[in-house]
């Protein structure tokens, strides 16, 4: 998700947000995709009926919904709400 | 590094923050054109072997001519088989690996896939060496732009197979 996100990053994260609304198109996300429940971050590109498609910043190097398809909506556990970056720009 | 951050990072060691990949995520990720190649290679060979068997004559005995048959279909199976694993490997990398932004750097991508698969079919149905060493030519290619869309150099070296051919690795 560089450059927006690095390494390192920590991000405060509303875990409460989509209990009331689904997520738009455009919003960071932390979705629990990972085969093992690890999470991850992503970009929603749509959200269709229970589905929602995630892609990475980096199209050439992600690992996404190009790749494990779109996923269920309650996969997305939360918004990324704000950044506390490494680095000292802060967005 | 912000006094914020530090502090966030202070907390974090002490409560420890659950983490969250964005790059590479599971399912990872790992392709290899290694496979590819090594089954071009076997290709080559299969069709050397082939060549080399010797063909009884007419006194050969009962036994001997077994041995050339039973040889022949061990080759000739086995020639088949990596052709087609050829295609699969090429076929897994184009499907499953390579994206849109891989074909906006290299343009050819497509048509050397495509390649790969018609002279793969070739492989299978010839049985000339240069025919084996053309499908070996059309993966290494492949490898070559695999490895670079990795950001890596690809380097041709000359392989340690009986083949005498080369394999592509990262540099």
């Amino acid at each position: 998700m560089e450059p927006v996100y690095c390494e390192g990053d920590y991000l405060l994260v509303n875990r409460l947000g989509f209990l009331f609304r689904r997520p738009r198109e455009g919003e960071v996300v932390v979705a629990r995709v990972g085969l093992g429940g690890g999470g991850v971050l992503k970009r929603v590109a749509w959200v269709k009926d229970e589905r929602v498609f995630l892609l990475g910043d980096n199209r050439g190097r992600s690992v996404d919904s190009r790749m494990y398809g779109s996923v269920p909506l309650k996969w997305v556990t939360g918004r990324v709400w704000k950044k506390i970056g490494k680095k000292a720009e802060s967005i | 590094m912000s006094i914020l951050y530090r502090g966030v990072r202070a907390l974090d060691r002490v409560f420890g923050f659950e983490r969250v990949s964005a790059h590479c995520d599971i399912p990872c990720g790992i392709y290899d054109p290694h496979q590819a190649q090594m089954a071009a290679h076997t290709v080559v060979r299969m069709v050397s072997l082939i060549q080399e068997l010797k063909e009884p004559g007419p006194r050969a005995s009962t036994k001997e001519r077994l041995e050339f048959y039973h040889r022949m279909a061990r080759f000739t199976t086995l020639k088949e088989e990596h052709a087609e694993l050829v295609k699969h490997e090429i076929r897994v990398l184009w499907g499953d690996y390579f994206k849109p932004e891989h074909l906006e750097e290299f343009p050819s991508l497509h048509e050397l896939v495509w390649k790969v698969m018609k002279l793969g079919s070739g492989a299978k149905q010839d049985l000339s060496v240069t025919a084996a060493e053309a499908l070996l030519e059309a993966v290494l290619d492949v490898a070559e732009v695999f490895w670079k869309t990795k950001g890596m150099e690809a380097v041709r070296v000359k392989s340690p197979y009986p083949t005498g051919g080369e394999i592509v690795l990262p540099g």
